[in-house]
């Protein structure tokens, strides 16, 4: 390049300068030498982001000239992710004129315009435009936005049939599907508009967990007629689902001729439990029978003859449970789905064919141990003899799976770490544990005497040990209204305040079981702690069937599990 | 001693070894012993296995890349420290010689301590057995074989796990499951497709999953807490495949990659073992505790130390902003609506730009310091003009600072420090990786005998954030988008998001876009007027920055091809 072009140019960038708005301009050649280096001139350069009717552009002037004719100008701003390019077709003046679409800032934002001007002899100039932001008013002044969303109402339930089912909710949607019947129902909402509406759609899909049955899949794109634009009545009867695990869902789309969308989404699961139960209830006296705590908080239980399974995944639930593999075991399993339970404030809801649930009414939710097949569970009462079949006497972690209705018993070597506590557990060890324990109720059972084992006439009230096991048992007869505690045999106590079972806490301020219901369990909890009503102290279980009443009981020394039936 | 202090032991013992003579594939491991010492008992043996994690050390985490986080060489911060090298990234200016994060030599150089361990210690029983053979030392000999068999299962899984790394930065590379020591056999040795690479490490990780113990916690006074464990095989599985399934390694979108995936990741989901913590800031703050959280699969093990929070609390407090990690006005964008759920973008998505930060996603405000928090005692003054503002030599350059990780009740003044362990796995992300894998194969709501659906992953990683569950209904490309945006914030500032946008393709996209900064005035009333500013331009070039250049030295020496365009 020679001297004088280098010295032009430099008088030409400065006169530039000068001229055009004291803006930051880069001039610069990228041909080679002894072509011309001049560069488009730019003047009257503005830019805006305008708002207009629902979009949002780039409103872009400029007034651009060159004696050797232009080539092109580049629009860039990165931010937007635009880039323009416009060519100019060897003109030597170009009044740019342009709009172009850019998206909304989702912030007030400060944008610049790097512009790019190229003519035919490669002369480059490069300058920014700083964006003026236009985008608080929208340029249309009619514009007028539909910004309202189509309405879902689910239809009242009518009569007659088939819209006499209650309508529908955003809760959940549960099925038992226990009966091996597909689950049928319909579905009837009102979809509004405040203008118009386009289009109403309805889907409906899902799968079981386990692919016993095709995937469901129900869609229904419905376009209202003229007089239904405002008010459409969406109708769909007999929508059928299998009866196996599995979650589906209902999808209502209602669109307006704006765009605007409103969503109503209804999920339902079919055969998905909350809660799973083990029942060794021997008959029916032994559920109504069963024992509660009597001062316990209202709806405190298990000291009874049901038992919760710890939940451990979708559908599968899980128990550590003595089998005594007895002639009269009836081992059952009730299955619990949304809220439903077995208990409601001590009433008892379930008896040995099934429960009287909230969400579905009476259900027949009871399973048992296939007679055939010792890992499977089933609802047939024909197919199962509802013991765990196979087993021989002894420690068990059950896990039932809901979904492929199968029971795995993996065996249990009996350990407890209370057992070395000297204060819980004194002088037992798992080689020599304790005979028996004795039942301490200040008089209120028979036999029982006062505060303290009496070991000097006996026979005085005990549980005690099975053979070859950690179980205590036996029976006793109340005198009283009054507590229920046990204790290690007095022999082993040493004459100190320690080895009592009882509850761990205050009768008022039971823990919770797995699923977070009071429970009025007792377990070993050391010295006695003083009688305390008040929360901090622990006590016995208050038996307040009056005088006379006759009680079987056992006690689990691994499982900490109090199994009590009043007889009369 | 704590297995992190074996392990840095053992790393200074190395570095005062002399220098290698061997190629960056088989580099020699030299220690005070040599390597027919090494062999010869337990204690020596489980100290050379345990050594295979010390190329771990500052490959992951705080301020590691001339004081940097790899969070500012992506759009997620930009780093306050001009002189920073990790700049390089930015404004597309490394090379094969000038890589800031170059990676290739340390972690074949943990390869071959792998490699090492395996090869040597393969007759263990004997070695074990020559060491205790008095009867009455039974136990002990049953106890060190049992340690050494979990220690080979580690070391093998950590051979896995540092050619995942290699891979994820260079592509497919050369798989080194023995000593080489010869040097013409080393100078033909040539790169594996990424393919390869995938199989190689996900059967590994299969292969040892049964070998590694479940957890460390509890186990042996907790003093080997930091290993790896069963979990961590199963996590590396899921994270392999869905690199190998994503756009970079899968351009023929082939759906049995993404299959694949899915079901590494359920397998996982499905031992439910592992489950989201409830407090998520406080997840990152759990010192070498993590490991016992049910949701961390494997933490790093950390160390007292403080130079975090001189680099990051705001520079307006005593000894703060020394290296500020600058969260960028596109991370902040990403956070959604807590109440609705939507993006800020969303037209009915309630956000208010003139009050920015309210209702915004809380992990927004977990890990990212805003203007206005309070913090330490005083709200944080991020405004121009500001104890903590723009314009200072090294405060924020983007009117945000890192919140994530951060120890917020140290005195720096008094050299006060804590530790900070490193999160490489954890459960939150297997989730994001099931669902992600099984839209792609799938689609959003299908469950196929799986856990669950892709949508209902993202919705408990949502939920445990206190965010809305997704829409029901979502399409499968509306979910992608979702899903890559839940990771963005779900694991903000976790090494993720740069990996990310390279394996999905649209680093050509994110990477080139400009760094925007919130620019806040205070106003006379005590209320701030927000403005979002461009900070920097960015360059990232599309012909060869998807894969980092194999350093030049080594391409020299044989037979390992230089990646395209480098």
């Amino acid at each position: 390049m020679k001297l004088h072009t280098i010295i032009g140019c430099i008088i030409l960038m400065a006169i530039t300068c000068i001229v055009a708005c004291k803006k930051f301009e880069i001039r610069f050649p990228d041909k080679d030498a002894g072509q011309s280096t001049d560069v488009p001139n730019i003047k009257n350069d503005t830019a805006r982001y305008l708002w207009n009717g629902p979009d949002y552009y780039l409103s872009v002037k400029a007034d651009l000239s060159d004696v050797n004719g232009l080539q092109s100008i580049q629009l860039i701003n990165k931010e937007w992710n635009f880039d323009s390019t416009i060519m100019l077709g060897d003109r030597k003046e170009f009044l740019l004129r342009a709009m172009f679409n850019v998206p909304k800032d989702a912030n007030k934002t400060i944008h610049k315009l790097d512009v790019i001007v190229k003519n035919v002899k490669g002369g480059v100039l490069n300058t920014t435009i700083a964006i003026a932001d236009s985008s608080d008013n929208n340029q249309d002044p009619t514009y007028d936005p539909d910004n309202t969303v189509p309405t879902i109402i689910p239809r009242t339930p009518t009569s007659p049939a088939p819209y006499n089912e209650a309508p529908f909710t955003t809760a959940l949607k549960a099925y038992y599907g226990l009966d091996g019947n597909n689950i049928s129902f319909n579905i009837a909402v009102n979809v509004t508009d405040d203008r118009a509406l386009a289009k109403v759609t309805l889907k409906v899909w899902g799968e079981t967990y386990l692919n016993e049955a095709p995937p469901v899949l129900v869609e229904d794109v419905r376009t209202p007629g003229d007089d239904e634009r405002k008010d459409y009545l969406l109708q769909k009867d007999n929508i059928s689902l299998p009866p196996y695990s599995g979650e589906y869902a209902i999808l209502i789309t209602a669109t307006d001729t704006s765009g605007n969308e409103n969503t109503f989404y209804y999920p339902i699961t079919v055969g998905v439990m909350n809660r799973l139960y083990l029942s060794d209830a021997k008959n029916a006296l032994e559920i109504t029978n069963q024992a509660f705590d009597g001062y316990a908080a209202a709806s405190a239980w298990g000291m009874g003859t049901i038992i919760p399974m710890k939940k451990i995944a979708t559908n599968k639930f899980q128990l550590l449970y003595y089998y005594a593999n007895a002639g009269d075991d009836n081992i059952r399993f009730y299955a619990y789905q949304a809220s439903d339970k077995p208990f409601n404030n001590r009433t008892i809801l379930y008896n040995l064919s099934g429960s009287q649930t909230a969400s579905s009414g009476a259900v027949a939710n009871v399973l048992g141990v296939s007679s055939s097949d010792n890992k499977k569970v089933t609802v047939n009462p024909a197919e199962t003899n509802y013991k765990l079949t196979g087993l021989q006497k002894g420690y068990y972690t059950l896990t039932v799976d809901m979904s492929t209705r199968t029971i795995i018993a993996d065996p249990y070597t009996p350990a407890n770490s209370d057992w070395s506590n000297a204060s819980k557990f004194p002088g037992f060890s798992p080689s020599a544990p304790y005979d028996y324990l004795a039942i301490i109720a200040g008089g209120a059972i028979v036999n029982s005497r006062g505060w303290a084992e009496d070991a000097a006439s006996p026979p005085y009230a005990r549980l005690t040990r099975e053979p070859d096991s950690y179980i205590y048992s036996g029976s006793f007869t109340t005198a009283a209204n009054g507590q229920f505690n046990m204790r290690a045999p007095m022999a082993s106590l040493g004459g100190a305040d320690v080895g009592w079972i009882r509850l761990p806490t205050s009768n008022r301020n039971l823990y919770t079981d797995v699923y977070g219901d009071l429970m009025s369990g007792i377990m070993p909890v050391g010295p006695g702690s003083g009688y305390v009503w008040a929360p901090a102290g622990n006590y016995g279980v208050w038996l307040n069937a009056g005088a006379n009443k006759d009680y079987i009981a056992s006690y689990d020394l691994v499982t900490y599990r109090l199994r009590m039936v009043r007889l009369n | 001693m704590k297995l992190s202090n074996v392990i840095i032991s053992i790393a200074l013992v190395a570095s005062t070894a002399a220098g290698c003579k061997k190629d960056f594939l088989d580099r020699e491991i030299t220690t005070q012993y040599n390597e027919d010492e090494v062999f010869v008992n337990y204690d020596r043996m489980s100290k050379t296995g345990l050594g295979v994690y010390s190329s771990m050390l500052n490959r992951f985490g705080f301020n590691r890349i001339s004081n940097a986080m790899l969070a500012s060489a992506c759009d997620e911060a930009d780093h306050a420290n001009p002189l920073s090298s990790v700049h390089l990234f930015n404004v597309g200016v490394w090379n094969a010689s000038t890589n800031p994060e170059d990676c290739w030599s340390g972690f074949y150089e943990g390869i071959r301590r792998a490699n090492l361990f395996l090869e040597n210690s393969a007759d263990y029983k004997n070695i074990l057995f020559r060491d205790t053979i008095l009867p009455a030392n039974k136990t002990q000999y049953q106890t060190q074989v049992r340690d050494i068999e979990w220690m080979r299962a580690e070391a093998r899984l950590l051979r896995a796990f540092y050619h995942f790394e290699l891979m994820k930065r260079y592509g497919g590379v050369a798989i080194m499951d023995k000593v080489i020591d010869d040097e013409e056999i080393l100078k033909n040795i040539k790169r594996q497709s990424s393919d390869s690479c995938v199989s190689f490490i996900a059967n590994e990780c299969d292969a040892v999953a049964p070998l590694l113990k479940d957890t460390w916690v509890g186990f042996d006074g907790d003093k080997w807490r930091g290993r790896l464990t069963q979990g961590t095989a199963l996590a590396l599985k899921s994270r392999v495949l869905l690199y190998g399934a994503s756009p970079l390694n899968n351009p023929s979108n082939d759906l049995d990659k993404w299959q694949k995936a899915a079901t590494a990741a359920n397998d996982l989901i499905a031992l439910s073992r592992y489950s989201l913590f409830n407090d998520y800031s406080g997840l990152f703050k759990l010192g070498n505790g993590a490991d016992g959280n049910a949701e961390v699969i494997f933490a790093i093990q950390g160390w007292n130390r403080n130079d975090y929070e001189i680099a990051n609390y705001p520079i307006g407090y005593d000894k703060g902003g020394q290296n500020s990690t600058s969260p960028t006005q596109n991370l902040v964008d990403a956070y959604e609506m807590k109440s609705t759920g939507r993006p800020i973008t969303d037209k009915v998505s309630k956000y208010d730009p003139t009050n920015p930060y309210n209702d915004r996603d809380p992990r927004l405000a977990a890990s990212v310091l805003l203007n206005n928090t309070t913090f330490k005692g005083r709200k944080v003054e991020c405004w121009v003009g500001g104890l903590d503002g723009l314009g200072k030599t090294r405060a924020t350059t983007t009117g945000y600072y890192i919140r994530k990780y951060e120890n917020e009740n140290l005195n720096l003044v008094n050299n006060e420090s804590s530790v900070h362990a490193w999160i490489l796995f954890r459960y939150a992300e297997v989730l994001l990786n099931y669902a992600e894998a099984m839209n792609e194969a799938n689609g959003p709501e299908v469950r196929k005998g799986n856990v669950m659906t892709a949508k209902a992953a993202v919705d408990l990683v949502r939920q445990r954030a206190g965010m809305p569950v997704l829409p029901a209904g979502v399409s499968q490309d509306a979910l992608r988008e979702r899903i890559r945006n839940e990771r963005r914030v779900e694991l903000a500032f976790e090494e993720h998001r740069f990996f990310d946008v390279r394996r999905w393709k649209i680093a050509e996209q994110t990477e080139n876009a400009p760094i925007m900064a919130m620019r806040i005035i205070k106003n006379g009333d005590g209320s701030f007027n927000y403005t979002v500013v461009k900070a920097e331009d960015r360059v990232f070039y599309a012909n060869k920055m998807y894969l980092y250049p194999i350093p030049e030295a080594e391409v020299l020496k044989g037979a390992i091809t230089q990646n395209p365009n480098w």
